[in-house]
Formats: structure tokens, C-alpha cells, sequence
């Protein structure tokens, strides 16, 4: 579905990034785990295209994508999340999930001009994708609130919400539980699990909580100082002693 | 204080308002909606203004055909003018935009031959000539005059005719950005004024959103330019000053950002505290010289807009709680 290869960013002689390789399978859900600094969100940039590599390639679905634009990326199907959530604060819930339905007509000033009944359509159909998507986070009581006075909590599912509203293929997902309660993490899990399940998407995601981590993911790859340190299923990496040291900051 | 009752002074006030909404629009969708820091809108209005009387004096076309022209070339340099610039940060812009309507403005005073130079269009057919661009103008508001004056009587002056075409313009200038900022086009446009990284994630690509909400409110400017050459008759560099930007962008501060209707509003209001100011004629304010006297305006509207700012920093239509969002 997704493969670097030998992706290398620096920053003033830091390697934020420093010759990263993998492939991730359709279908599955991979999390990206290591230590703060490691190179996890500049990884992510670098696959979604806001940064530009040094060197290596992304290639989706065996297109090179290395030099799209971020709008392209997300066109082919590859929408990302940010770690601090991107909530547009003076629209509403519903209008923040709305404006991120692809291709719509009513984008378009001389569509919207000369066939506006094209637009209000399509329109029509985003507000019932937009109700769906409001049920399934449980934001029914703020939908109509400006997204602005949402809790944390809140904006981390719109967040998602809203990447789901821009119907992708490959999800990338950039610490959805941090930052959120326990329950609502364990929700936020089940979510994860189900957009595999029900809607058979691609997830990447970069994931702190180790605990969460092991249970929802199919493939786990450890990053450590810009590097691949291990990859494997959940329990292997885990045991892995590069990862151990990592973790536990030994024989540095 | 005779000029404050009488209606043709306010009619000819009302022209000003009208020009200066039309002009205000157009920020307000570059800036209001957009997020786009255009300080020099002025060109624009410039670039209108100028391309149709060269045409119609130089070129020998009709007022209207010129008017349409004018039009037409605004929109291809407005995006000119956001290619290098909007790809970058917002202040990039605003230092960009603002140079180039100063080039606008150094070319119109230094061009002679082709703008009539600093003493403006009554030179642009060249000296010992007196040019005149906008017969057919007057003649139209004759025509329109001719039809009111049975109902109005001598209430229907050219001002007053003036003022209904620039205010049905302007109307429909609002009606038309309303359809547009609440169509899915314009909830891009807010989405990139708050967040252009979370835009472009969605797969909207911002730069093109940027170039259309630019091209529109140029075009708003042209259509201002226009009208103000056709009100006053001539004109010159000395119209286009960046004082003009700035006094735009009090406007739609003044009405409220991202409110289409604040427009009108602050609009009118920037034009009644700068004619108004022409009645203080009174003590205190007699004691000062009538040249001081006009500059009491500038006081006074600088005064009148930190009042705002202070008791109602979202502008008089302005929303509140979009104002105090993080």
C-alpha cells in the first residue's frame, strides 16, 4: 500500500530522519513507536508531503508520490491527522466536517456558477455522510456549536471524524489517544479497529501508549534517532532488546 | 451650516460610501474571508480606472466597451501579483501588494504619454488638450435623470443618480459575495484563513482558493476604479494613494470582518465622520484654521475606530464569540 524508501531528512546537521525503509500491507494497521525525538511526526511530513526529503522515496499504491504536493497526496487517497488537532475554530462541528468531502461540485466557482444544482446535491449527500460521521463519534450535542468551544477530547474526534469525511485509503494518524481521557481512548481503539474491519482502510499511526499500541496493531516498527531499530508483530518488537534499550535509555 | 440640510451634499457623500463598499468588499473577501493581507487594493481601482480611459481617449472605444476591458485586464494581473507571493507566508503579501501598487501608482505619475502623467486624465491627449473620457456616462444619467425628474423633481441631480446606480452595483456586489462565502467554495476559503496546513491535508489545493478570492476582489476594486472615474470626471495619481488601502481596510474593521453586510455599514459610517467633519465649525473647533480644520477628520475617525476597538473589537456587525475563538 505504502513504501519508503531510504527517506532521510536533516535539520541543521539533525537527522530528524536518517535513511528510514518499510512497506505497510493494505488492510492493516501499523504504528510507528519510539522515544520522543525519534523522528515519528517528521516521518509522518515527510510521507504526506509537508517536508521534503533530503533523500529516499514514498511511493502509494506503487505511484511516486516523493514530490506531490500535500493536496495531491490527499487526493490519491492519503489523509493524515495532526498531532495537535487542526480544528477550524469559527466553523461549526458540521461545517469542519463537511469541507473535507473530496471533488466536491460547489468548490468549483464556475461549477458553483453554472450548474449550482450539481453543488446542492452533492451537498445534500455530504450532510447525510456528516450526520453518519457525528453518530458514530458521539458529537450529536455540539454539532451545530462553533468547533471552537470544543474540550480536547472533542477536537481529537473531530479531528478524526474529519479525516474519515475525506474518504481515504491510507489513514495516517498522528497520536489519536494522546492527549485524552482513558475512556475515551478505549473508544477511540474500538474506532481504529473498526475503520479496518467495517471499512477495510490502511491505517498508520504514531502511538505512545505502548499498552494501546499492543493491542490494536497488526505491525508495529520501532524508530530510534531517525532509524528503524525493529519491526514485527506487537509482542516481537516489544522484546526486541533494541527496543528495550531505546525505552530504557541503556548502553547509550 | 446651511450644507448639512441640504440633500445634495449627502447624495454626493452616498457616491463616496457606495465606491468606498465596493471597494471594501473586495477586502473582505480577500481578507475577511480569505485571510489574504492585500495592502494594495488602491492598484486595482487604479488599474481599472486608468486601462478605461486610455482606452476610450487613446484608443477611440466606447465608454462601455472600455469599461469591460478594463475589467478583463484586472483579473489576469491580479494573479500576476499572487503568483510569486501567495505560496508564501501572509506577510509576503501584504509588503508585495502594497510595493506594487506604489509602482502603479510611480508608473501612472511618470508614464506622460501614456497616463497624462501627475496632472492626470485631462492630459491624456497630450498637453495643450483638455481629454474627456466619460460623455457617455453623463450622458446615461441624463437619460436616467430625464425619467425621474417627473416623479423626484429637482431632487434627481446627477449626484442622486450617481448614487443609485453605485448603490444597486454595490447591492448586488454584496448579494453575490453572500451566495459565494456560504457556498462549499467559500467554507474552503475559512478554512484557509484559520488553517492552511489543515486545508491542504484535506486535499484542498489553497493556492488556487487564494488566486480566485484575489481575482475577485481586484475585480471589485476595477469596478470601484470605474465608477469613481465616472462620478468625478478626471482623475489623477494623487487618487490612488496607499492612504486609500488603508482607509478600506478601516471600513471593513469598522463593519465587522467576515460580514458581508458590515461593508455598507462601516462604509458609511467612515464617510459621514469624513464629511461630517467639514461642519465643526464651531467653537472650539473655530479656533483652528480651516487647513487644520480638515485634518480634524483623521483625529477624529482614528479616535472613532479605538472606541471600537476598545468596547467592540469585532467590528459593529462583527460576531463576538468567532472573535474570542482559539
Amino acid at each position: 500500500m505504502l513504501s519508503v524508501d531510504g527517506l532521510r531528512k536533516y535539520y541543521d546537521g539533525i537527522r530528524a530522519v536518517d535513511g528510514v525503509t518499510f512497506t505497510i500491507e493494505a488492510e492493516a494497521i501499523t504504528t510507528l513507536i519510539g522515544p520522543n525525538g525519534a523522528g515519528k511526526t517528521t516521518l509522518f511530513d515527510l510521507i504526506s508531503g509537508f517536508a521534503s526529503p533530503d533523500s529516499g522515496s514514498v511511493a502509494l499504491e506503487g505511484t511516486d508520490v516523493t514530490h506531490l504536493p500535500p493536496h495531491e497526496r490527499a487526493g490519491l487517497g492519503m489523509i493524515r491527522t495532526f498531532q495537535q488537532p487542526r480544528t477550524i475554530t469559527r466553523l461549526t462541528v458540521r461545517e469542519n466536517l463537511a469541507v473535507a468531502a473530496p471533488d466536491h461540485p460547489g468548490e468549483r466557482l464556475a461549477a458553483l456558477l453554472i450548474r449550482g444544482g450539481a453543488s446542492r446535491r452533492r451537498e445534500a449527500a455530504v450532510a447525510e455522510r456528516v450526520d453518519g460521521y457525528i453518530e458514530l463519534f458521539g458529537l450529536e450535542r455540539v454539532a451545530d456549536d462553533l468547533a471552537g468551544t470544543l474540550s480536547g477530547g472533542q477536537r481529537k474526534l473531530l479531528e478524526m471524524a474529519r479525516a474519515l469525511m475525506a474518504e481515504p485509503r491510507l489513514l495516517l494518524l498522528d497520536e489519536p489517544l494522546a492527549g485524552v481521557n482513558p475512556t475515551l481512548a478505549r473508544r477511540l481503539e474500538e474506532l481504529i479497529l473498526r475503520l479496518r474491519d467495517e471499512f477495510g482502510l490502511t491505517v498508520l499511526l504514531i502511538e505512545h501508549d505502548l499498552p494501546a499500541v499492543m493491542r490494536i496493531s497488526d505491525r508495529v516498527i520501532a524508530l530510534d534517532q531517525g532509524r528503524v531499530i525493529a519491526t514485527g508483530s506487537p509482542g516481537d518488537v516489544r522484546s526486541h532488546p533494541a527496543v528495550i534499550d531505546a525505552y530504557l535509555g541503556s548502553d547509550r | 451650516m446651511t450644507e448639512i440640510l441640504d440633500p445634495q451634499f449627502w447624495f454626493f457623500v452616498a457616491v463616496t460610501a457606495g465606491i468606498y463598499t465596493i471597494l471594501g468588499l473586495g477586502l473582505q473577501i480577500q481578507f475577511g474571508f480569505a485571510g489574504l493581507l492585500n495592502f494594495g487594493h488602491v492598484a486595482f481601482m487604479a488599474i481599472g480606472a486608468y486601462t478605461m480611459a486610455i482606452l476610450v481617449v487613446k484608443a477611440g472605444l466606447s465608454l462601455w466597451v472600455a469599461a469591460i476591458c478594463a475589467l478583463v485586464v484586472v483579473v489576469p494581473v491580479s494573479l500576476l501579483v499572487g503568483l510569486p507571493t501567495l505560496r508564501l507566508r501572509a506577510d509576503y503579501l501584504a509588503i508585495t501588494t502594497l510595493a506594487f501598487a506604489e509602482i502603479v501608482r510611480y508608473v501612472a505619475t511618470n508614464e506622460d504619454g501614456l497616463t497624462g502623467g501627475s496632472q492626470g486624465t485631462i492630459n491624456l491627449s497630450g498637453p495643450g488638450t483638455t481629454a474627456s473620457y466619460n460623455r457617455e456616462w453623463l450622458d446615461f444619467v441624463e437619460v436616467v435623470q430625464g425619467w425621474l425628474s417627473p416623479i423626484l423633481g429637482d431632487l434627481a441631480s446627477r449626484d442622486f443618480v450617481s448614487m443609485l446606480i453605485v448603490w444597486m452595483i454595490a447591492l448586488v456586489a454584496i448579494v453575490v459575495l453572500q451566495v459565494l462565502v456560504r457556498s462549499p467554495w467559500g467554507r474552503v476559503l475559512k478554512v484557509i484563513r484559520e488553517d492552511e496546513d489543515a486545508a491542504a491535508a484535506l486535499g484542498k489545493y489553497v493556492f488556487r482558493f487564494k488566486q480566485q478570492a484575489l481575482a475577485i476582489g481586484s475585480l471589485l476594486a476595477a469596478v470601484a476604479g470605474l465608477l469613481h472615474a465616472f462620478q468625478f470626471s478626471f482623475f489623477s495619481p494623487a487618487d490612488f494613494v496607499p492612504l486609500v488601502t488603508f482607509n478600506v481596510w478601516m471600513i471593513v474593521i469598522l463593519g465587522g470582518t467576515a460580514r458581508n453586510w458590515g461593508v455598507p455599514v462601516g462604509a458609511v459610517v467612515f464617510a459621514i465622520l469624513y464629511a461630517g467633519t467639514r461642519f465643526l465649525d464651531f467653537a472650539p473647533f473655530s479656533w483652528l484654521d480651516p487647513d487644520e480644520r480638515a485634518y480634524l477628520r483623521m483625529i477624529v475617525i482614528g479616535l472613532a475606530l479605538i472606541l471600537l476597538m476598545v468596547f467592540r473589537p469585532q467590528g459593529i456587525l462583527g460576531r463576538r464569540d468567532e472573535m474570542v475563538m482559539e
